[in-house]
């Protein structure tokens, strides 16, 4: 081996060292290496020696590295940046253009990745959040795709499931909370003890529920979210052990939890145990959602296999509740996914998609300045070429340029920072109900992360352009063409830039013709045929406590005379109660048997939405009665029991028969009810959805022994004038009868539709900003590209003013040759601009038939003799219009020896 | 020190320290202060460029002598006195760990 030859890592690693140090370096380490070999003994005893030497040696790229650190941050920088600040100071135009252009698209992509990283990306602030999941079931046979668990299914899949460490079962509700203030209605949720350890999160202050608990008869007992805790009790840690009024119940409090829980609602405020009784729990009562732990080792389609397989079992479990054919005819099977996935639902696509936008919107605001990069490229060249020629090498050349487009960048970044901050704060602010894991949404390390990229990743990109613009083999036709300020772009660059104006208007358009769908099928939505009109409606939810409306009389003695008493306010046209509205999110979907049809199939009874309400319901809410009558008090079931269906149900469930007169009962408790009225169909799910079967029972049902009132009702008013004017006379009303029950959730029926779709107008919102920011982007770009070309050709327009051009004619060619694409400015075809032939030496200028400039091409040296370019910079400056001085005077003349133009 | 320029860390301590101590060369100086492979040279380079080490090359002779390339070694400028007697002051376990040693190859 050759000693004096330098060891292959350092020959390797001698490249990241400056050059002017490079053999220097090169020696010492061969120098160094060479003597350590010497002191290695030979053969097998030196092997640890030559092992520790080549690591050691290998180490030289550190010490590599730090040299060209070193220079890069003593010269390369410094000199770098103060030469980048001082071109984008003399440029305010081409500099605000590109920070403006890229601070939003920075800010825009920020801002929306913020939402995506806090709702899809960042962790539940779960313990071990990827090993929960939510179980539950579906009924793709009866159009549910979502059925939750019930109580008594959960027992039977909690003694059963080996792949679930644990399982637990919720139900979210609201419940009205009474002392230490005003009554207040709070998100609640029925809890299984072990739902605090199946998520793993302990209580901060006191405990969390006992198994005991959790059985019927046991000590009522609650747990506050740390929130109420602080804002209700001033966080005062002696409220362990005190007893507070819920829904009519005194509770005691046992414990807080930490501000993290938010689960199973973002507002949750209490959680009371779920009472099961594991003797009679029901099975077949499908309405509370599970969430479970991962068994080691389990995948959540391991748990899917299980329930699906215990599925079957569930017969025979309790035979007594579940209908031999049900499972089979309901095509139950399991539903079981990430706890994230149920959490996050349907929003993760829309938030895809919009990022998606907002990425593109960034592409268009890159583009654009890529594009003043390259049109200051052009015009940089010769101070490239320059540079070049005084002995700048391609290095420090990138390090001068690549400084600017980094200061621009960084600018951009900050400002775009900003943007993001404030466009979050917005986007929080007016993101619908339904958008899930919102308290997570905020600009966090993450985020910083990704806005510095971005902005670094920009500013590199754009500091490469003037040096990839001169490449080293350009240098001396470069250097050559030194008009430099009559000269204009070249065939290749203007291909370049009007590729980009074309993509970023390609862009926009697609973002714009993209919205405009979204804009159309939200159009669609909002003027969809509700079946209802929710205009000078008001809604007031009633939920009455639990001890003094025990009974269904005690709640009628509370309805009837608030209804009466609400009906006879000024402005009320038609006021009525229901157990629930359209769209208020609630559902009470139940099985009907229908007399004469449904009986000969009495294990796979017709799924229908029943509603219980009062006469004046409909006109409450102008749905049309189409045959038939509305509800009467007569109705109520106690002589007569009249029910009212829609349209869809008539006619599936009778085939098309007349439903008048026809008999149904609900709930297989076979009381048979009358159908006197066929109404019109009402989307109460949601609006794009198609209206299901909806039976409408009066609100008091049966006789006085089986009576049915139902827990809590919504006040449904119609006025005259606007809803919410009425609400404070409906709560005088209200509490005239019971001074105790909340009233906290009061809206018009308008704000249920809109907020039925408020996810679709919030996607259209979002995607119609990233569209018309890309529209803005896109035409800034296209002006900032023509300004500044314009402004390059400066002179040629001042010769062809001073030859006669007209300034109507230079805007029509200018604005012809944008909307070319830019045109063919500097082409060398056969109507080639000035600045081409200008170049070439001789032109042969003569005014075109339409009264604008035009230039006859050819090589027109040997013909017109030298002096065009010297004549036209002359021209120019003394025009006024081109602001050439003396120096571009000189520069033009010395380097075009052609004779003059001749004018024809 | 003010106006020193880099910081008096511990291994700039041992690196200056193992120079005044006569191990001059970079292998040595890694050898006799036992401070990782990586972080030795570029000390040797920030003291040298600070003007507290300056560098020469050992004589051809007696690389040839060996049958290897001549080794660049370092030594302590007027400056570099100044600094390691602070690092003496800093770091007196420092200066007792060389004292008594002595190096290889010097």
């Amino acid at each position: 081996m050759d000693r004096s030859r330098a060891p292959l890592p350092a020959r390797l690693a001698a490249f990241l060292v400056p050059r002017a140090r490079r053999r220097a370096w090169l020696a010492e380490w061969a120098g160094e290496v060479a003597w350590a070999r010497t002191r290695i003994p030979p053969g097998r005893a030196g092997w640890e020696g030559r092992l520790r030497l080549g690591v050691r040696t290998a180490w030289c790229v550190a010490d590599a590295l730090v040299l060209r650190a070193e220079e890069i941050s003593m010269e390369g920088t410094i000199r770098g940046l103060r030469f980048a600040l001082r071109g984008l100071v003399r440029n305010p135009l081409f500099s605000t253009l590109s920070v403006l252009t890229l601070a939003l698209g920075i800010g825009a992509t920020s801002a929306i990745f913020t939402v995506v990283n806090g709702v899809l990306l960042e962790p539940l602030p779960f313990q071990d959040e990827e090993t929960l999941v939510a179980v539950g079931l579906s009924a793709p046979r009866l159009g549910y795709d979502d059925v939750p668990l019930s109580q008594g299914s959960y027992l039977y899949f909690r003694d059963r499931l080996r792949t679930l460490d644990g399982l637990a079962l919720y139900q979210s509700e609201r419940m009205a909370l009474l002392g230490g203030g005003e009554p207040q209605e709070v998100a609640a949720a029925r809890v299984t003890p072990s739902f605090f350890e199946v998520l793993g999160v302990g209580a901060l202050l006191g405990r969390t529920f006992t198994v005991d608990e959790g059985r019927p008869g046991a000590e009522a007992v609650a747990v506050l979210s740390e929130g109420l805790w602080t804002e209700r009790f001033g966080a005062d840690p002696s409220v362990l052990g005190r007893v507070v009024e819920m829904d009519g119940v005194q509770r005691r409090i046992v414990g807080v939890m930490p501000a993290s829980l938010r689960y199973p609602g973002e507002e949750t405020r209490v959680w009371r145990p779920m009472e099961i009784d594991e003797a009679t729990a029901p099975v077949m009562a499908f309405g509370q959602p599970g969430i479970g732990r991962l068994a080691p080792g389990a995948s959540v389609a391991d748990v899917g296999r299980e329930v699906q397989g215990l599925l079957a079992g569930l017969g025979e479990y309790a035979p007594d509740q579940v209908p031999p054919a049900f499972l089979e005819n309901a095509g139950l099977v399991s539903r079981v996914e990430p706890l994230r996935a149920r959490i996050v639902g349907d929003i993760s696509r829309a938030l895809w998609v919009v990022l998606g936008t907002v990425a593109a919107v960034l592409l268009i605001a890159c583009a654009n300045v890529a594009n003043l990069f390259l049109v200051r490229a052009e015009s940089r060249s010769r101070e490239v070429a320059l540079r070049t020629a005084l002995g700048a090498d391609r290095g420090s050349l990138s390090r001068l340029f690549l400084g600017e487009g980094l200061v621009l960048a960084a600018l951009a970044g900050v400002i775009g920072l900003a943007l993001a901050h404030v466009g979050v704060g917005v986007f929080v602010s007016l993101a619908p109900a339904g958008i899930p894991l919102v308290s997570q949404i905020a600009v966090d390390g993450t985020v910083l992360a990704v806005t510095a990229g971005l902005a670094l990743g920009t500013g590199l990109l754009f500091g490469m352009i003037p040096v990839w613009r001169a490449g080293p083999g350009e240098l001396s036709s470069t250097l050559r063409d030194a008009g430099g300020r009559g000269r204009t772009a070249g065939r290749r660059a203007q291909r370049a830039r009007n590729g980009l104006v074309i993509s970023q208007v390609a862009l926009a358009l697609v973002l714009l013709i993209g919205s405009g769908l979204m804009l159309r099928s939200f159009q669609a939505l909002r003027s969809v045929d509700l079946g209802f009109r929710a205009e000078h409606v008001l809604t007031v939810p009633l939920a009455p406590s639990g001890a003094s409306y025990r009974t269904p009389g005690e709640r009628l003695a509370l309805y009837e005379p608030i209804l009466d008493l609400v009906q006879a306010l000024p402005g009320v046209e038609q006021a009525a109660l229901a157990d629930h509205v359209p769209l208020d999110g609630r559902l009470t979907a139940g099985p009907f048997y229908i007399e004469g049809i449904a009986e000969t199939d009495a294990d796979n009874p017709p799924i229908g939405e029943a509603f219980q309400v009062t006469p004046g319901y409909f006109e409450a809410l102008s749905i049309r009665v189409l045959r038939g009558r509305g509800l009467t008090r007569d109705d109520d079931g106690r002589a007569n029991r009249g029910v009212v269906v829609s349209r869809a149900t008539a006619e599936t469930w009778w085939g098309g028969e007349d439903a008048l007169g026809r008999r149904l009962s609900w709930n297989d408790d076979r009381v048979w009810y009358t159908v006197v009225g066929v109404v019109d169909d009402v989307r109460f799910r949601a609006p794009d959805r198609d209206p299901d079967f909806a039976v409408y029972f009066p609100l008091v049902a049966g006789d006085e022994s089986t009576m049915v009132v139902p827990n809590g009702a919504t006040l449904t008013v119609r006025t005259t004038g606007d809803p919410m004017d009425l609400l404070p006379a409906v709560r005088e009303a209200v509490w005239s009868v019971d001074p105790n029950l909340p009233i906290t959730r009061a809206l018009p029926a308008e704000e249920l539709v809109a907020r039925a779709t408020s996810r679709t107008s919030f996607t259209v919102l979002l995607l119609g900003l990233a569209s018309s920011i890309a529209l803005v982007l896109g035409a800034v770009g296209i002006y900032g590209v023509i300004a500044y070309v314009v402004g390059q050709r400066r002179q040629e327009i001042g010769v062809r003013m001073a030859l006669g051009a007209r300034a109507g004619s230079v805007r029509r060619m200018i604005l012809v040759q944008g909307a070319r694409g830019g045109g063919r400015r500097g082409g060398a075809g056969p109507r080639g601009g000035v600045g081409a032939q200008l170049r070439h030496g001789g032109a042969a200028l003569r005014r075109h038939p339409a009264g604008s400039l035009d230039v006859r091409g050819g090589d027109g040296r040997p013909a017109h003799g030298g002096g065009g370019g010297e004549l036209a910079a002359c021209l120019a400056g003394e025009s006024g219009g081109s602001g050439a001085g003396p120096a571009g005077r000189m520069n033009t003349g010395g380097t075009s020896p052609a004779g003059p133009p001749s004018v024809s | 020190m003010a106006g020193r320029g880099f910081n008096l860390t511990y291994p700039t301590a041992a690196v200056l320290i193992a120079v005044r101590h006569g191990y001059r060369y970079g292998f040595d100086v890694m050898d006799a202060t036992g401070l990782p492979d990586g972080t030795v040279y570029p000390i040797l380079r920030r003291l040298e460029r600070r003007g507290v080490l300056e560098a020469d090359w050992e004589p051809d002779a007696d690389a040839h002598a060996e049958g290897r390339p001549p080794r660049r070694y370092y030594g302590l400028t007027v400056r570099g006195e100044a600094v390691v007697q602070e690092a003496a002051d800093r770091f007196p376990l420092l200066v007792r760990l060389f004292d008594g040693a002595s190096p290889q190859g010097a």
